[in-house]
């Protein structure tokens, strides 16, 4: 099989080769003609390439939001006329011009050129993280940056001696997440790889995935995925030997779940260590080491206390989220989230962010975040002061504060547990003291 | 025919206190009884503020419980989703034990 001809994306309802999609990104780029800006929701990862791949080589911007509530992706898409919304909810018509039918032509054209004409673009794609900042952060990558990322996934594979063109990649970690576009999406785009289209969320769409991939003759199967999904999957994988290779990123995998996947068979558990801002950056088989190891050129060294990164396909040197402790041999050791720094199925966020987003909640005089620090996912919970004058009673103001929240941050940090004081201690300052902290998490059951 | 109605919505309740049950149970919701949540309100966002995990743990939960699995290709979802009574009619349509 010619090398343009080989498959691309693949589904129970067929396979796209390389040209194929070549022949219908040349129709799609002319659809998207005039288009300022190109919002894609697309959950059809062939459909989302497109639309992606379409907009990178017109020199339009593609914009990626962290949620799809509404409110975050008018936000991310901001005062730009002649915006395009590609997929997404009906609830957006009205607002940007939506396309939300990708038709598909099974022509055929020579697609080295345009993958090279590809790998050269400079284009901005903006990738939104939910909860960092007051508003969605805005990231700024390019082919560079994502295929740079990209790189560590495809790194891990040739090193187990898989072939791109017969390695399927199936993603359970969305595409618009930055592990889920580098590992899937960019690993086919930039890679060769071959990409599974649709959705993979319950065991039951992995079965189908694994059952097109059986139909179509694939025997090397590769799960992006992350701990949160890795829980409810297991007894699908260790049913499917096809799946030969588990990369989990996002969150630290346990041990033993990556001992019980490894137990069988030549299935090897990888992690990929990165953040949303330096993409995927380091590797480790979990069952086996507990050290990182950076790959793809990337270089950590602490300047005053703070762990600070390095790639070659990085524009800038760029902070660490985490506290880490760097070997003679560059290998390193995760610590920890520094104290600011939250994280819950596998999404992270400040804590000073969703303060200064939920005291602006309808309904309340004064509210604060708790959180307490666990292995896998921190503990939130809220504390607030009702509003008296306002009538209303303790679940008409939750309600009033989760659907503030909701408008603003991505549901992992609306926390289920919300109670309520007359008055929140703080200093003259304003600051809440950690020792306040620690007996308000307690009041609020959540301490560790 | 009253008495037929009668059975039938008697054993859809239960049926819908049964999954209140699991919700409670499977999320670990402290703050909230199976009694105390609202059939008709969202289970997701401003109403239990449920999010896309426990989604999934309670997906699990149901095909442990009923025996069918829930998939993302049903474009049913987030009607099925809505809320606690539109969940529990899905489960006696679709449930084999």
């Amino acid at each position: 099989m010619s090398v343009s001809g080989r498959t691309m994306f693949f589904s129970k309802r067929g396979v796209i080769t390389r040209t194929q999609f070549a022949a219908n990104l040349q129709a799609f780029r002319k659809k998207l003609s005039g288009a300022s800006l190109v919002c894609n929701l697309q959950d059809d990862r062939y459909e989302f390439s497109l639309g992606l791949a379409a907009a990178m080589l017109n020199g339009q911007i593609s914009v990626l939001p962290s949620s799809d509530a509404p409110e975050a992706i008018l936000a991310s898409i901001g005062h730009s006329a002649d915006a395009v919304i590609l997929g997404g909810p009906s609830s957006l018509d009205g607002g940007a011009k939506r396309i939300t039918t990708v038709e598909f032509n099974s022509k055929e054209i020579d697609s080295s050129e345009i993958f090279a004409l590809l790998e050269n673009t400079r284009t901005e794609i903006r990738v939104f993280s939910s909860g960092s900042t007051r508003r969605p952060e805005c990231n700024v990558k390019t082919w560079e940056t994502l295929s740079g990322g990209a790189y560590v996934t495809d790194y891990i594979l040739r090193k187990l001696g898989f072939d791109a063109e017969k390695t399927i990649v199936i993603g359970t970690t969305p595409h618009r997440h930055m592990f889920g576009l580098e590992a899937t999406i960019f690993a086919t785009l930039g890679f060769g790889y071959c990409c599974y289209q649709d959705t993979v969320f319950y065991p039951a769409d992995l079965e189908i995935a694994v059952e097109a991939a059986r139909s179509q003759g694939f025997t090397n199967l590769v799960l992006i995925t992350s701990p949160a999904h890795l829980r409810f999957l297991e007894t699908t994988i260790l049913d499917a030997p096809e799946i030969c290779c588990v990369i989990s990123a996002t969150a630290p995998l346990p041990l033993v779940q990556a001992e019980r996947l490894e137990a069988h068979g030549d299935r090897q558990v990888m992690e990929i260590y990165g953040s949303t801002e330096t993409g995927s950056m380091a590797i480790r088989r979990t069952a086996y080491e507990s050290t990182w190891q950076p790959v793809a050129g990337f270089a950590l060294k602490m300047v005053s206390g703070e762990c600070l990164v390095t790639a070659p396909h990085l524009p800038a040197t760029l902070p660490l989220g985490d506290e880490v402790e760097i070997g003679t041999d560059g290998k390193f050791i995760l610590l920890g989230r520094t104290d600011d720094m939250i994280g819950i199925h596998g999404k992270r966020g400040r804590v000073s962010a969703l303060n200064s987003i939920l005291i602006e909640a309808p309904g309340i005089l004064d509210a604060i975040y708790l959180h307490s620090k666990h292995q896998d996912d921190d503990m939130l919970a809220i504390v607030a002061v009702a509003d008296p004058s306002l009538g209303l009673s303790n679940k008409e103001i939750i309600a009033s504060i989760r659907r503030h929240l909701l408008r603003h941050v991505d549901s992992v940090f609306v926390p289920k547990r919300i109670i309520f004081l007359d008055t929140i201690p703080r200093s003259e300052t304003g600051k809440v003291t950690n020792e306040t902290m620690r007996k308000l998490a307690s009041l609020a059951g959540i301490s560790n | 025919m009253t008495e037929n109605n009668n059975n039938i919505s008697e054993d859809f309740t239960m049926l819908r206190n049964e999954i209140a049950e699991l919700i409670v149970e499977s999320l670990v919701l402290e703050d909230i009884s199976a009694l105390e949540i609202n059939p008709e309100e969202p289970l997701f966002g401003d109403g239990l503020s449920l999010d896309s995990i426990d989604a999934l743990e309670l997906a699990f939960a149901i095909s442990e419980k009923y025996g069918f699995k829930l998939r993302s290709d049903d474009e049913r979802n987030q009607e099925i989703f809505a809320c606690l009574s539109s969940l529990a009619r899905h489960i006696s349509e679709n449930r084999i034990r």
